[in-house]
């Protein structure tokens, strides 16, 4: 005897399933791109915080730098380095990837004009440093600090 | 019977679909927690950042207490402190003895200053134990004018203690100088062989010494000498029109408890006058302007009734802004420090007779005739550049550091 059961079945399963895979497989499209926009997202936010680490590092080695060097030894004026990921500067800007700009500007000289490279502080000056790290690929501002020096100071 | 062959695989409706759903479930999940952990990373490296550059601040706020302090004591920032500003940042600092909590009293050393230094909400506090790095600057006599010679003629000339100056010096004869003779910066020097022994120190920077008019803004914020002209203590000696003009009798000026401050624009003073200095109700200062004035200012007499060798809390000082000379007469005791640097570099200080000065002459050039003696009296008056506040080593400590 025929099954009446599968001729009913069958006319209720016909299609089912491809429509089922096709809704599976546009959710399953929409659900995965909507992870893969949050990894490349999580990527992005890894790199941007690479950066940032080696930025206030480099900042805080110019600055340390500077204070090892002493109030009277600090070169006044704008000073430019260029860094590509290592610990030691580079000479060829075009291969950096980090531009760190040191500005001393004192507030009385005994020679020269402030701010202006060759400049010799006044014993009582007080001088102020500014480091700011910059990102050569967009010029971007990834770190910036300041600090004042002073005779028989930090 | 058998089973259908046309049965989907799984046999359940919805199976596919339920386990895609599953599946983004999981990967989103997945997904969520990798950017949870990026930016908490990315948090944290600014945070570092702000860390790293908040200590810089507070160090600047340390710097610049130095800076003031050094410049003029009154202006240490006591607690609950001052507050300034440094790169990206702001700090808030004090300076106390050394139990970190009484304010600093402006005059022991070594001393404390703590700093707080906060970026963007992120805040460090370095503290540092501050000393005074004394260069010498106790002077008997001292010219102060560089480019010009300053002279000592005569053999009978004593100087008990330090003699200074920036610019050259010149002996005729051989003055007794009981302690060194100091040349201080570039163009300081001998003039001409001084053809005795001497003790002598070289420095590289000349001493700068505050001008009397900044001398007395800085006591008198209302208006220095032109406050002083109108706002001092004549009446309390019988002085009008603030001149003293005398040939004969005795003049005395009067001190009193906090200070007494004379204002005096002409001293003539001739015959057998004589003036005294009656400092025994408090110190006595005479303020001889105005700045740049050609008034006649000539002492005689000048001995104190307290001197300093038996009471230093009751000096007497002459504070001269003019550019006429500051003569002093007579052949008796004189008490005071006499300070003759102006904002226009003019005038010096003239001996006559043979006066025994107690008390340090400070003025922009001297020249130094007959038998005078002059006896050192410590710290009556302080150059702005010698000597200044600095970190002792060792003792920089970061409060609540992590």
């Amino acid at each position: 005897m025929r099954n009446a059961y599968v001729g009913t079945a069958r006319r209720k399963l016909r299609g089912i399933s491809h429509v089922e895979l096709l809704v599976a497989g546009m959710l399953l499209s929409i659900g995965l791109a909507a992870s893969v926009k949050l990894w490349t997202f999580a990527y992005a936010v890894t790199i941007d915080t690479d950066h940032v680490g080696m930025a206030y590092n480099l900042g805080r080695q110019t600055l340390e730098a500077v204070h090892n060097a002493g109030f009277a030894n600090v070169p006044e004026g704008t000073t430019v380095t260029y860094y590509t990921g290592a610990p030691a500067a580079t000479a060829d800007a075009s291969q950096a990837m980090y531009r760190v700009t040191t500005t001393v500007t004192s507030s009385a000289v005994k020679s020269g004009v402030a701010g202006q490279a060759g400049a010799v502080p006044a014993d009582t000056a007080l001088r102020t440093v500014n480091v700011t790290v910059t990102l050569m690929r967009d010029n971007s501002t990834l770190y910036s600090t300041g600090t004042y020096l002073a005779r028989g100071g930090i | 019977m058998k089973r259908s062959a046309n049965r989907p695989p799984g046999g359940g409706r919805g199976a596919v679909l339920i386990g895609v759903l599953f599946l983004i479930v999981v990967v989103t999940v997945m997904a969520l927690g990798i950017g949870s952990l990026a930016v908490g990373h990315r948090s944290r490296a600014d945070t570092d950042a702000r860390y790293a550059a908040a200590l810089d601040v507070a160090e600047a706020g340390i710097n610049q207490e130095l800076v003031r302090v050094t410049g003029n004591v009154n202006d240490a920032d006591l607690p609950p402190g001052g507050s300034g500003s440094a790169g990206r940042g702001t700090f808030l600092v004090q300076a106390t003895m050394l139990d970190g909590t009484t304010p600093w009293d402006r005059s022991t050393a070594p001393f404390l200053v703590t700093s707080r230094g906060t970026v963007e909400g992120v805040s460090r506090t370095v503290r540092v134990k501050v000393g005074l790095f004394d260069q010498p600057a106790d002077y008997t006599l001292f010219g102060v004018k560089a480019g010009v010679v300053d002279t000592l003629k005569g053999s009978a000339i004593t100087i008990d203690g330090n003699l200074g100056t920036n610019g050259k010096l010149s002996f005729s004869g051989q003055p007794t100088i009981e302690g060194s003779i100091d040349f201080h910066g570039p163009d300081s020097g001998w003039a001409s062989n001084p053809g005795g022994s001497y003790v002598v120190n070289t420095y590289p920077d000349p001493v700068v010494w505050p001008t009397v008019e900044s001398i007395a803004a800085q006591q008198f914020p209302s208006g220095g000498l032109a406050y002083l002209a109108t706002h001092n203590d004549n009446a309390l000696s019988g002085i009008v029109n603030n001149t003293i003009s005398a040939n004969n009798g005795t003049i005395t000026l009067k001190g009193k408890s906090g200070g007494a401050n004379y204002y005096l624009t002409s001293v003539n003073m001739g015959g057998n006058a004589q003036i005294v200095m009656d400092n025994s109700a408090g110190p006595i200062t005479i303020w001889c302007g105005p700045s740049g004035g050609t008034g006649t200012f000539k002492f005689q007499g000048g001995s104190a009734v307290i001197q300093s060798s038996v009471d230093a809390t009751k000096p007497v000082r002459i504070y001269s802004a003019a550019s006429s000379d500051i003569v002093m007469q007579g052949n008796s005791h004189i008490d005071c420090g006499i300070y003759n640097v102006n904002a226009a570099a003019k005038g010096s200080i003239q001996f006559g007779g043979t006066p025994d000065v107690y008390g340090p002459v400070i003025t922009n050039y001297f020249t130094l005739n007959g038998t005078v003696n002059l006896h050192y009296v410590p710290k009556m008056f302080k150059p702005t550049s010698c000597g200044y506040y600095g970190i002792m080593p060792g003792t920089w400590t970061e409060v609540n550091g992590r």
